[in-house]
């Protein structure tokens, strides 16, 4: 096992394997599966000591498949705007930030596999791939699972499958996630329809940024909430199926807004140019605002002074972990106004 | 060391069972082993009359605690994790309206994990719903035990039931996979 923290930049630089584009319509961001497992016979990491959760994360750690390039980050070693960086990349959950002792996060080279160690569950197995990709998503966690599995014990049962430490985990432990970009729906206020709708099929949405349909960023989580009871592939396909009607929708949404309120629509975005090329304060709630718009725009072929990987990775700089690890210091509010600023000012000038 | 069951082929697997307090141990290949967790698994292992254990005494406990990690239901209602896998048996019926509500009362149809009794082999692997049903009695057997152990009769009498009717069910399951096996191989003629 090697703990090397923060090496390769995993925890001080935007770059994640989320941000390349992918999928030509641009309205898919990332697609996220994560599996649920658990030891036998070992008390779940809420019931371990700080030291049975080190010795239990090292034994853990062992099992993990050679010649990946894994990285293991002991998160009490990390300062805290770097955990803040892992929790931008989506690689963390803000649940294990709450005890960090004995917990441990192992990522591949790619950043495209993650486990964290004790975190509610004694493991937690991500695969994150950019665009709308479950079934690839899926083939990756499934294989890493069984590579595991051959050496590690999870506790299963015939009839519930995976146990889990929340019973709402249970069954195959899978959530299937997928980021999207619905500011087109979200400006036709169409979004509390499909959000129940989506209740309605078991899958929750929220937002990525702030809450509901007023989310920053215009970015959406959707998830599956039902993990007992189906297979992986009907989840995975399910997840499919809502999410590609929900594109059709915000797909219709900018079609109806680029042949009703062009020129209004055009404004905006070239404000929301002119601002990130120009401002030298900005305030996050802004900073997602105004990429959202120029987002919007890529999208529609209505922009094109910057393109969907740079304005992932420019998303990525102006969160307050991303500045504070640029300074190297800790910053007063107006200072990571200026350093947001100035950051987004260099991007859209390349 | 040969297996004590059919004394050929070397024994890879160790069986352990505790029946009216005292310890059974054998030493089984994988065959046979496969054969015990299979079907009849307590009836074909002592020909035991369980009816007799049964009619014992009767305890009403409050505030149970897990075998495994020594929590309590109200533990567990306060906090929302469990806090081991064996909570699961050990609250079974307090979590199934809890299941029931998150996810509507239905089996796992997922992923099944690969089994390996002794290290190896894959008895089930191409038969999902018998592998499943083989590690619920594997579950169910253990728990079995461990009442009996406890003198815990009125509950060891309901985990016998269950297993007897899981031993139905795989029969049954077997069949079916046997005769579509056979379908199949009379569709090809
Ligand atoms: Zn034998
Ligand atoms: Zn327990």
């Amino acid at each position: 096992m090697t703990a090397v923290n923060g090496a390769a930049g995993i925890t001080t630089l935007p770059y994640v394997a989320w941000a390349e584009p992918q999928d030509e319509r641009q309205i898919v961001v990332s697609t996220r599966l994560r599996l649920a497992r658990n030891l036998t016979g070992k008390p779940f990491p809420n019931r371990l000591s700080d030291a049975e959760a080190e010795q239990l994360g090292r034994e853990m750690a062992e099992a993990l498949p050679q010649g990946e390039g894994w990285q293991v980050l002991r998160l009490d070693e990390l300062l805290e705007r770097e955990r803040g960086v892992l929790l931008e990349k989506h690689l963390l959950s803000r649940d294990i930030l709450q005890h960090t002792r004995g917990r441990l996060l192992a990522v591949n080279t790619a950043q495209t596999l993650a486990i964290m160690l004790n975190e509610e569950d004694h493991l937690r197995i991500q695969a994150i791939l950019p665009g709308l990709q479950p079934e690839a998503a899926w083939r990756e966690l499934s294989a890493l699972d069984d590579q595991l599995a051959a050496k590690l014990d999870f506790a299963y049962d015939g009839r519930l499958g995976y146990l889990t430490a929340c019973p709402s985990n249970l069954g195959t432990g899978l959530r299937a996630s997928v980021m999207l970009h619905l500011s087109g729906l979200q400006l036709l206020g169409k979004l509390d329809g499909i959000f129940r709708q989506l209740a309605q099929a078991g899958f929750t949405v929220r937002g990525v940024y702030g809450e509901g349909s007023e989310s920053r960023g215009g970015l959406f989580q959707i998830s599956n909430q039902v993990t007992l009871g189906c297979s992986e592939e009907e989840i995975i396909s399910r997840l499919r199926e809502l999410v590609e009607e929900i594109i059709t929708q915000e797909q219709q949404a900018r079609d109806w807004l680029k042949t009703n309120r062009r020129d209004w629509l055009e404004d905006k975005i070239g404000r929301a140019v002119g601002v990130l090329a120009g401002a030298h304060l900005l305030t996050g709630k802004e900073a997602m605002e105004q990429i959202s718009w120029v987002r919007l725009g890529v999208a529609m072929g209505l922009c094109d002074k910057i393109d969907w990987r740079e304005l992932n990775l420019l998303m990525l700089s102006v969160q307050t972990p991303f500045l504070l690890t640029t300074a190297g210091r800790e910053l007063a509010p107006q200072e990571r106004d200026a350093l947001r600023a100035k950051i987004a000012r260099q991007y859209m000038a390349q | 060391m040969l297996c004590d069951k059919c004394g050929k082929n070397p024994a890879t697997v160790y069986y352990k069972q505790v029946i009216n307090g005292e310890l059974t141990e054998q030493h089984l290949c994988e065959e046979c082993a496969g054969d015990l967790m299979n079907f009849g698994g307590l009836g074909s292992f002592g020909q035991l009359d369980l009816n007799k254990l049964f009619s014992g005494a009767v305890q009403q406990e409050s505030g149970r605690r897990c075998p495994g990690c020594g929590m309590t239901f109200a533990e567990y209602n306060s906090g929302g994790r469990l806090g081991c896998s064996r909570c699961y048996q050990a609250f079974e019926a307090e979590l199934r309206p809890v299941i029931q509500r998150f996810h509507g009362g239905k089996r796992h149809m997922g992923k099944v994990k690969l089994i390996r009794p002794g290290g190896g082999g894959s008895v089930f692997m191409n038969n999902p719903e018998l592998a499943n049903q083989n590690y619920e009695r594997l579950a169910l057997q253990k728990q079995l035990s461990e009442l009996i152990e406890l003198e815990k009769f009125e509950e060891a009498a309901k985990v016998r039931d269950k297993i007897r009717a899981l031993d139905k069910a795989m029969q049954s399951a077997a069949a079916k996979a046997q005769s579509d096996q056979t379908g199949k191989a009379g569709d090809v003629r």
